[in-house]
């Protein structure tokens, strides 16, 4: 369980981080925008996602195994 | 487009978008009249059916900059509406631009701008303008009425939602409503207790959004935050999170989307057995449907009175008419004395020339727009209010001041062939993805946020409205309402 907190929480990091990058790509320097909104909203981001990365994991792996049952089954119903 | 410089516009439409239109230009110092056939100023406000009022809390729909009195209830119905916006025109003092009652019948290029014809009681004139913005709206042209076959024979009524000012009209009769959207509901709910019978029919049904989902949590917090922004199909210009969240991580909102389903399946009751042991389950996922021009935010009670057999419903097509009889495509045969078809309105521009309708390529769907308000063939006219959206007026607020800052140059605009490949894009998205319908160019609804955001930036403002320490959580997790544009509208 702590390993795939573990993991999860590794994951998180790692996309929040990128999540962060991007915002400052898209936000930094233009005009109109307060940097310092644009790396408070950075960081929060970056926190969150590694919160809540073992949950996000978890929905994601939840998903993937309904998503793949219901093509399946929807597959299933159209054959002949 | 904006040609030279302006310095008078001709607005269309006093409803929502006209009046917001007219407001910002002249503070822009541009002398605005604003054209409207109707006598009393409001357009879908100004008069409607029985019971017709706003379907969403009035903390989404109030003007930004003029919030509606605390006395207002929570939905605001439709005469109250329309008296705020009589208040609006005096607050922002723009009564002196209405020119009511008066028709605009067509227009041309004349120049850098346009030559009206506009008709009144007095007859016919000629108006010469630099701009012209059309704010007819999207739900005023004319009822939408399917020709059925053997409806000249039928001996009863059949009338349009919009025709029934008074629920008395109905008493003691049998009456069939037909459609599914909200004023369909509304009729079909306010006819119970009044008329004979009631029945419902609609060939298809549409997830309806509660007013409170899990009757607990008003339908904002769990539809119009920016998660779930990110959850719905990317926009056109999404952001490599998004499109990231589509692809690799497409698990999580299409998990997010089934378990919306499945609460509004158990909260909505929509297994409820109809007619012909069919129930009220859509056909499409909701993530589709939402899409579709039917919202539905039902009445309280709506779904209730279909279980308790209060309102008949039937899923069904309409076949034909007898004398005193609507026979369906199931085979049923209802017998009716009055047919009300809540089918909606046509969207129509009767007033626009031929080669300016080319000019704008306009489709079976709509006219597409760049940032859904100007055209580059088209100079110095522009569209407000062709946006659909769940908080219209802050949407047709934002629009206007957008169009005002571009006519004063504030906001510069891209080049002719940079508007034109956005256009193209716009529209090849819409028509990749969206249900087809007349006014699919114009459907924005769960992207307004994002629509909201283009807007911004290109005032040169924040798109992130939410303020405070905790604001990136507000920014995720809190809906955006009238009052966070309050300062930028
Ligand atoms: C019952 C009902 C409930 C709704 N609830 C919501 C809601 O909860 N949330 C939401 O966001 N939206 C809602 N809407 C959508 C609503 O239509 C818009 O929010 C908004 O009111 C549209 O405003 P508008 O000014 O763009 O158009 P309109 O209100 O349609 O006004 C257009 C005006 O143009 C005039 N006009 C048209 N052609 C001409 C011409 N040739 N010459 C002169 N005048 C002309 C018309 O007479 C009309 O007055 C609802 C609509 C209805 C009918």
């Amino acid at each position: 369980m702590s390993t795939y907190l573990l993991i999860g929480t590794a994951i998180g990091a790692v996309l929040g981080f990128l999540h962060m990058l991007s915002i400052f790509r898209a936000r930094l320097g233009r005009p109109g925008l307060a940097p310092i909104k644009t790396v408070w909203q950075g960081i929060w981001t970056w926190f969150l996602w590694t919160l809540f990365g073992a949950y996000v994991l978890t929905f994601w792996i939840l998903g993937a195994v309904f998503l793949g049952a219901s093509k399946l089954l929807n597959r299933r119903q159209a054959a002949p | 487009m904006i040609h030279g410089k302006i310095k008078n516009a001709v607005v269309i439409g006093a409803g929502i978008s006209g009046l917001a239109t007219a407001k910002n230009l002249t503070r822009k110092g541009i002398s605005c009249r604003v054209y409207d056939r109707n006598s009393k100023l409001g357009g879908v406000w100004a008069d409607g059916y029985h019971g017709f009022g706003v379907q969403i809390p009035k903390d989404l729909y109030e003007f930004p900059d003029f919030p509606l009195p605390d006395e207002v209830p929570h939905y605001t119905p439709g005469p109250e509406f329309q008296k705020y916006m009589e208040e609006y025109c005096d607050h922002f003092g723009i009564r002196d631009c209405l020119q009511l009652g008066t028709r605009v019948t067509a227009l041309r290029r004349s120049g850098d701008g346009w030559t009206l014809e506009v008709e009144d009681e007095s007859g016919s004139n000629i108006v010469q303008t630099d701009l012209v913005v059309i704010a007819t709206g999207l739900y005023s042209e004319t009822p939408q009425m399917p020709e059925i076959e053997g409806q000249d024979q039928f001996q009863g009524d059949i009338l349009h939602n919009s025709q029934v000012k008074d629920i008395e009209m109905l008493r003691g009769r049998r009456v069939a409503v037909v459609g599914y959207g909200k004023s369909a509901g509304d009729i079909a709910g306010a006819a119970i207790g009044v008329a004979d019978k009631v029945y419902l029919v609609f060939r298809s049904t549409h997830w309806p959004v509660p007013r409170k989902l899990l009757g607990l949590l008003p339908f904002k917090w769990g539809m119009l935050t920016r998660l779930v922004a990110a959850m719905i199909p990317p926009y056109v210009r999404s952001t490599p999170v998004t499109r990231a969240l589509h692809t690799v991580g497409y698990p999580l909102p299409w998990l997010f989307w089934r378990v919306v389903e499945m609460l509004l399946r158990i909260q909505q009751k929509l297994g409820t057995r109809i007619a012909n042991g069919d129930t009220l389950i859509p056909v499409h996922p909701i993530d589709y449907d939402a899409y579709s021009e039917v919202t539905m935010v039902p009445r309280p009670g709506f779904i209730e009175s279909i279980s308790a057999g209060e309102i008949s419903a039937h899923r069904s097509g309409l076949r034909r008419f007898t004398e005193n009889e609507l026979i369906l495509e199931d085979g049923d045969t209802l017998s009716v004395d009055c047919v009300v078809f809540g089918t909606g309105w046509k969207t129509g521009f009767g007033f626009l020339p031929k080669d300016l309708r080319i000019a704008l390529g306009e489709e079976p769907d709509g006219i597409y727009l760049y940032r859904h308000i100007l055209h580059p063939d088209a100079p110095n006219l522009a569209f407000v209010g062709r946006a659909s959206s769940f908080m219209s007026v802050t949407t047709f607020s934002l629009q206007a001041r957008w169009l005002s800052e571009v006519v004063a140059r504030n906001v510069t605009l891209p080049s002719k062939g940079d508007m034109l490949a956005a256009i193209a894009s716009l529209r090849h998205w819409k028509q990749s993805w969206m249900p087809d319908g007349a006014a699919r160019s114009a459907t924005l609804l769960l992207h307004m946020t994002h629509y909201h955001d283009e807007l911004l930036l290109d005032m040169g403002a924040d798109p992130l409205r939410k303020t405070g320490i905790l604001a990136p959580l507000k920014e995720l997790f809190v809906p955006y309402q009238a009052s966070d544009f309050r300062d930028v509208i």
